[in-house]
Formats: C-alpha cells, structure tokens, sequence
C-alpha cells in the first residue's frame, strides 16, 4: 500500500530535517566554543523496492557529520596559556578518568595544583625535557605540571669577554710584582671586574688583572673579589686562573690562547671566549657576556612554537621544561566526539601518531591564541531555513496522506 | 571565508586601531617630556589577523652615544672653568686699577721703598712695611683661596660619588625590569627611556661606555674601562678631606677597587665631573699654589740680609719671614706652604727704621746692620740694593711651572698671566662643550624625539582605518538582520 510508504517516508523526512535542525542547533550554540568543529547532516536515499511499474516509495538515511579535520580562524588572547595549532595535529589531554584523549581547544589555565586545565576541565599532556617521545602511543606523556618547577639556579658555564688592551702601556718587568704573584705591591696596567654565577646562585665578582710583561705579551689573572684585601691585592687565595696572552706581532689579535677556563668558586667551570680581543693603540676596552642566573621564582610560562614550555623565572632567565606534542589520526573525522570538544580516536580513525610540533606534518603551536569555533552563523541560519521549508514540505506530504487515508476510511459510510 | 569571520577580522582591526591610537595619544602627551622617546606599536599579520604584537621606540645608539661623551666632556670642562674663574679673583681684575694681586702689591712695595728712600721722613718708612704687610697678607689670603678651591672640589668629588651610587643603584633596579620585560615581551620602552636619562646623568658624573647585552642587559664601564655596572653595581668609593693645607693630599676615587683618579696611570678615568674636579684639586689648584709659595720664598730671598762684618754669618731672613723663622729658605725650590705663613717680621713692624738700616733679623743689632751710622736717615744704599733685589733675576722651581730665572716681579705677572691663560682656555673649551653638548642633545631628539606632526597625520590615519573597520562590522550586523529577518 503506497500511501503508507508516502506516510512514512515524509516522517522519515521530517526526522531527517530534524537532525539537521538539531546540528544546525547545536552549531548556533556552540558559534563562540573554542576549538568546536562544526556537525554537518548528510543525507542518503533509502530505496525498499526497485520493481519495475510499481513505485515504492522508500525513505531518507540520516548521517551526521563533524569537520574535526576542519581549520578554523584564531583570535590573540592576553594568556600565554591559550594555545592553538596552527595546522594539523591535536593537543594530548587527559580526561577525568585519566584516559588521553584529543581537543584543539587550548584555553587553558593553571591550576592550583600547578596543572594545565582547559575549560572543559582536561589537563594538558606532555613529555618532560629529555623523554623520548613514543610515535605511536601515549608512552611516557606526562600531566604538565608548572607548579613543579621551583627555583633553580644556573651557574655560569660560559661566556664571551672581549677586550683591547692598549700597545702603548708600560710593561711591568719586575716579576715579583706581577698580579699572578698576589703580593701586597702588586703592578697592573689594566684591571676589570665580571660577573658570573655559582652553583648556589649567588653572584660571584671576577676580578681580572692584565698585566703587560713585554711586547705582545700580557699576562691576564683572574681572583675571586670576595678574598680581595680592601678592595686590591693581597687576595686570601691564589688566582682562579693565569695564562700568557701572546698577540700576533703584524695583526696585534690574540694569538693564544683563545679560550679562558676559570674555575668559579662554588660553580662550574666558565669558559670564557677571548678570540676576538686585541692589543691595539687605543683605549682600554672591556666587555663580557657571561651566562647564567640567580635563584629566582617562577615568574610565568612561555611556549614556542615547537611545543617546547619553558618557564621564565623572576630575573628573566629561561629553562625548558616539558614538550608539548601534538597528535593525530589518519581519519580526523571519523574520530568519535565526546563533550568537551575532546575526540577519541577508534577502529575507523586509525590509531593515533604523537610527534613535535612543526615536523612532519603536524602544524606548530601558537601561544596567546585560541583558536574560534568554525561555524559560520550565516550559513547556519540559511541552513536552518532551508531545513524548515523542507520539514513543512514533509509535513505537507504526511498531511496530504493523512488526509488521503480519511477519505479512505470514509468511503463505507 | 565567512560572515562570522568577515566580523572577527573587523573587530581584530578595531582593537589593532585602538591600540595604536593609544601609543599616538602617549606620544602626544609625552611631547614635552624629557628623554622621552617616540613609541611605535608595531603591527603583524598572526593567522591572517592584524595583532600588535610589541610596542618598540625609535632610538639611535650613535647619537645616545654622543651624547653621553658630549656631557661627561661638558661636565669635566666645567668643573675646571668654574674653579679656575674663583682662583682668578687671587690675582684681582686684569684692569689698571688692579691693586690687589702680589703683582701689583710687588709694584706698591717697590714704590714704597724708592719714596721711602727719596723722602726720609718717618710716614715714608711706615708706609713701605705697610706695602709688606699688605703684600703678604694678599699672599697668605690668595693662599688659602687656593686651598679653598681645593677643599671645595673635594668635597664636590664627595657629592658626585655620592650621586654615582645613587644613580648605580637606580639603573640596577631598571636594568633588571627591562631584563625581566624583554624575556617576558612585556612593554618595556618607559624602563629604557629611563635608563637612558640615568646613563646621561651618570656621564655627567664620570666618563663611562656601555655594552648592551642579550635581553637588553646594560653594562657600563668607565671611559678607561674600569667596571661600574655588570650585572650588580659595582662599589664606588672616597673619603673626603675636612681640610686642606698645600701638604694636603686628596684621597682618590676607587671604582671596583681601582683608584680611577690616579694621575697618569691607565685607569685614569678622562672625563666627567670627577675628572674636572680632581685635575683642580690635584693639578691646578697645586701648581698655582706652588707659584704662590714660589713669590713667598723669593719675597725672604731678596730681602734676606747677610753679613755685613765679613764673617761666615749665613744669610737671614729680613723684611719678609717664614712665620718668624730667620733661616732663608733654600733656593730654587718649592717650599710648600710658604705663602701661607709668609709675614712681616715683628721688629721692622715696631722698628719701621730697620728697612733702612737693616738688622731687621737681629732687631738692630750686628752683624746684619747695614747702615754704618744706624739712625742716619740720609742712608738710602740698602733701600736701593732692596729695590733692585725686586729687578734682579733669580731662580724659581721649573715644577711651578712659571718660568725659572725671573726677576720677581715679572715672576708674579707670570704666574698671574699663567692663570690667566688657563682661565680663559678653560672658558673657551667649557663653553666649546656646552655647544657639543647641546648639539648632541638636539641631533638625539630630532632623532628620538616626538614630532607632533607625524604623529597627528598618524593619528588621522588611524582615524580612517578605525572608521573602515567600525563600518565592516556594522555592515555584517546589517546582513545578519537581514537573514534573520527572512525566518
């Protein structure tokens, strides 16, 4: 009886309109999510009989559609946390139950455990520095935790000092007087002071004497001011270290040694680079870059575009701390969808392949930014027309039916 | 693309105009300021969105640097000028009717005497030991002018070290935010006019040269290299003098245990206030005093008396003393301090005759009487031999640096004529500094500096890009009701 099929069919339209409304809803709803990917409605016909002369009528199959693959536009944030893939790849969160799962939705924030937790409550994965990354699993990931990285000092290990030490000076040829010797009368023609950081973080000044001994050669000294006398020689302990600086007799450049090891009290060892320094006929000159840092608190976080997250202590000094990698999928779309913006992915999206930020193919990752939801309220609100016409002219069809099936059950009487 | 993204790139362009127009509007109100330098917000594409990602000012190293050499030179120049235009009132206006510098107080007693011997009268004696008087108390006065100057500077070298330590202090402070901004990519161009203007008020103080490092990091070291700042300020110390004699030595300057003001050694720092302070406290100042104590030994030298009896009595002093002692002072060399203790003797003071009969050294006795009949006031051979004395040449210290063999009297008109010199070449080069300086201040804000002009065609076309983008979003708004009206 085809007037059945016209009944149902047009209430198989009319269902199908109505998931269509209802991802059309659901898009409205979510126009400013972050991170929110779009649903869509496919539709496929449904055919029952494919007899010749006698028409069946059949139906609609609904499928619903999300564009997880889908890129959407970004808007800067004032958080270092809001982060944002910049191309392919999706954060590594894990969900309440502790299961990692997958979201572009970056907005998040530090928690008073010193967690990173987005507005769907995941925490944020990643790999401390120096692990090893597993390219397909979640091995070794990690809950990224900022709260962890107390102060730290970094003592001085290397540095770049540069210096011209004037041709004209007198040499000092009394060798009982030269600083080397650390006697109380001691003759410099030059003396600077730097300073570097020891293994405690405290400040150590570097007291440097140079000394012209003879014609392009110069003897530099290197002491630990705190064993200075009144501010000079006689130091309570030798001298750090003590090299012959000869310098190339055509070119006046330093021809040895290049490199000074000084032995920082209570730190490492600060190689110094010196290659560049000369002896010419000008004024003393003296500049050092040394590295390294006090004690400081934790000020902030930062993370560039690998992934990597450092964290900027109070004095302005940087340390890595974990890697954030992206993952993802062979099949994007097809990974299931949980609340949250989060996916998981299944037997139909392929397992999931975790690698660094901006190689092979993942997409970087950008910080104060947060990437918008990707529905257009334009096409969805000229969907949601459409879908209405269609759900009346479905509903006009079942009428129609309906009113023909009356007319039928009328006809006895 | 997309209407919600058309709307989001609009506004993106709204706030980006926002922005900027803030940085104009600083840059407007700043105008008038004093170091402070022109903001710029620079602009980026991020994600195809306009984003101002960092705000930059305009500067220029070279002419900073200039500056900062233009000052310390200024200062020093200063200094020196300041100081030597108060030493120059020792030896009174360079008019004719000068009568206070030793020169023209040498010409008085030389008058005094020749009258004296010319006109016997008991007034004429009592005016020649008041010429004396007169010319050594100018000498003990100017004398103490200098050691004035002397002490003045050295407490001025205390006041500017004091300053040193102050601005160190400041600039470790500022230093460390802009550090700390840099990392964070926070705003930090206030922080770096800031530590701009202390660099200009530090170069006033002492010569310096800075290095900047990774991160904006500043150090600064003193134009003879000597380190002031790396990292921590480093400690720079003196201990001033409550008072100052010609044997007085000013304590030096130390800058990270460096003594920076040590005459010729190469950590001798060239310019600055300092500089200009201690070459007054420790050169100048000295040498003039030098020429001062020079004029009073040659004042007891040529009016020494020797032995007028033939024996082997050494020579004494006669009119003029060392504060009462009767040995001469040697000759040819600097006796220092001399010209503050330099005085008449007691008994010409009591005795005005003595200047004629001589024995002033043994109040009137033998063997140093120089008039065979003491009392007779027809005797005019000493008071003649004592005139000439002025004229006649004898040896002064090279290290005076006044000339060595000089009547005295044209040996005073050099050491006036010395300071002279130096007075008006320290004028010329204080003020050929102050050109530099102002130069060098003006080519710095030209190149820094806000121009209102720029900044009001910037802001008119800020206007218009700001107007664009409103009207983007009022058009998507307009579409948007148009669809809504349409369900």
């Amino acid at each position: 009886m085809s007037l059945y099929g016209l009944i149902n069919t047009s209430a198989a339209g009319m269902a199908a309109q109505s998931t269509a409304l209802s991802t059309v809803a659901d898009n409205i709803a979510n126009v400013s999510t972050t991170g929110y990917k779009r649903s869509s409605t496919e539709f496929s016909t449904l055919v029952t009989s494919s007899g010749s002369g006698d028409y069946q009528s059949g139906g609609v199959d609904t499928d619903v559609r999300t564009a997880i693959s889908g890129k959407s536009t970004t808007t800067s944030t004032t958080s270092a946390t809001d982060l944002a893939v910049n191309g392919n790849g999706f954060f590594i969160v894990s969900g309440p139950s502790g299961t990692p799962v997958l979201t572009r939705a970056g907005a998040f924030v530090e928690q008073a455990d010193g967690t990173l937790q987005n507005a769907a409550g995941y925490t944020l994965l990643g790999y401390p520095v120096g692990t090893t990354p597993s390219a397909n699993s979640y091995a070794g990931l990690e809950v990224v935790n900022v709260g962890d990285l107390a102060m730290k000092a970094v003592p001085s290990t290397e540095g770049v000092v540069t210096f011209n030490l004037p041709i004209g000076a007198t040499a000092v040829t009394d060798t009982t007087k030269l600083p080397s010797n650390n006697a109380a009368d001691a003759t410099y023609t030059q003396k600077t002071s730097f300073t570097a950081y020891n293994n405690a973080g405290s400040s150590v000044n570097l007291d440097v004497y140079y000394t012209k001994t003879a014609d392009n050669e110069w003897e530099v000294s290197v002491y630990n001011q705190a064993d200075a006398t009144n501010g000079g020689f006689p130091y309570s302990s030798a001298a750090l270290v003590t090299e012959t600086l000869t310098f190339d007799s055509t070119t006046y450049a330093l021809s040895t040694p290049t490199s000074l090891s000084v032995p920082v009290p209570n730190g490492g060892t600060l190689t110094l680079d010196i290659s560049k320094s000369t002896q010419l006929d000008s004024a003393y000159t003296f500049s050092a870059d040394v590295n390294g840092n006090a004690a400081s608190a934790v000020k902030s976080v930062e993370i560039s575009s690998d992934g990597t997250l450092s964290v900027v202590y109070e004095n302005g000094s940087t340390v890595a701390a974990y890697t954030i990698p992206l993952a993802t999928v062979a099949s994007p779309d097809n990974m299931t969808v949980i609340s949250g913006n989060a996916y998981l992915p299944n037997q139909e999206s392929g397992s999931v392949q975790i690698g660094i930020a901006g190689t092979n193919g993942f997409g970087t990752i950008s910080d104060y930014t947060l990437e918008n939801s990707d529905v257009d309220l334009a096409t969805e609100l000229t969907r949601m027309i459409q879908s209405q016409n269609i759900y009346q002219s479905n509903a006009k069809v079942f009428q129609t039916g309906s009113d023909l099936l009356k007319v039928l059950v009328n006809l006895n009487t | 693309m997309s209407l919600t993204s058309a709307l989001n790139t609009a506004s993106a362009g709204v706030s980006v105009a926002s922005s900027q127009t803030a940085v104009v509007a600083r840059n407007v109100a700043n105008q008038q300021t004093d170091g402070a330098s022109r903001k710029l917000a620079n602009v980026v594409t991020i994600n195809g969105l306009p984003s101002v990602v960092s705000i930059t000012r305009v500067t220029n190293a070279a002419a900073l640097k200039s500056l900062l050499t233009a000052n310390a030179d200024d200062a020093r120049d200063g200094a020196v000028s300041d100081a030597l235009t108060q030493l120059q009132s020792t030896v009174g206006a360079t008019t004719v009717d000068d009568t206070t510098s030793p020169t023209a107080l040498i010409a008085a007693l030389s008058d005094a005497l020749s009258t004296y011997a010319a006109s016997p009268e008991s007034q004429a004696s009592v005016d020649a030991v008041q010429a004396a008087s007169d010319l050594a108390g100018a000498l003990n006065s100017a004398a103490d002018t200098v050691q004035q100057v002397r002490a003045d500077a050295d407490a001025a070298i205390g006041d500017s070290v004091s300053t040193i330590n102050n601005l160190l202090t400041r600039f470790q402070a500022v230093n460390e935010t802009i550090v700390k901004g840099t990392v964070a990519g926070a705003d930090i161009t206030d922080a770096l006019d800031e530590r701009d203007s202390i660099l200009q008020s530090l170069s006033a103080e002492i010569g310096i040269s800075t290095v900047t490092r990774s991160n904006n990091d500043m150090a600064i070291y003193t134009d003879s290299g000597v380190t002031l700042f790396d990292k921590t300020a480093r400690s720079v110390t003196f201990e001033a003098k409550t008072t100052f004699t010609a044997s007085t030595q000013g304590n030096a300057v130390y800058v990270d245990g460096v003594p920076v003001t040590t005459s010729g050694a190469s950590y001798e720092i060239k310019s600055g206030r300092l500089a200009g302070l201690v070459e007054v406290r420790d050169d100048l100042a000295v040498t003039y005093q030098d020429q001062l104590d020079e004029i009073a030994r040659g004042l007891i030298t040529a009016f020494q008396e020797t032995d007028q009896s033939g024996g082997t009595g050494s020579p004494q002093a006669g009119l003029f003393t060392d504060a009462g002692s009767l040995v001469v002072p040697t000759s040819g060399t600097v006796s220092e301090g001399l010209a503050s203790r330099i005085s008449v003797a007691a008994s010409v003071v009591a005795t005005p005759t003595l200047l004629r009969d001589g024995g002033i050294s043994t109040n009137g006795a033998d063997p140093y009487v120089y008039n065979p009949n003491p009392g007779e006031t027809g005797y005019t051979d000493r008071l003649n031999e004592l005139v000439s004395g002025l004229k006649t040449a004898q040896a002064f210290d090279p290290v005076a640096g006044a000339g060595t063999s000089l009547s005295l009297a044209d040996y005073a008109a050099a050491s006036a004529s010395w300071l002279g010199v130096k007075s008006q070449a320290a004028s010329s080069t204080a003020a050929y500094s102050a050109t530099v300086k102002s130069t060098a201040a003006t080519a710095l804000s030209n190149a820094t500096g806000v121009n209102i002009d720029t900044e009001l065609s910037k802001m008119l076309a800020l206007e218009q890009s700001y107007g664009a983008a409103a009207k983007l979003v009022s058009a998507v708004d307009q579409m948007f009701s148009d669809l809504l009206n349409a369900i």
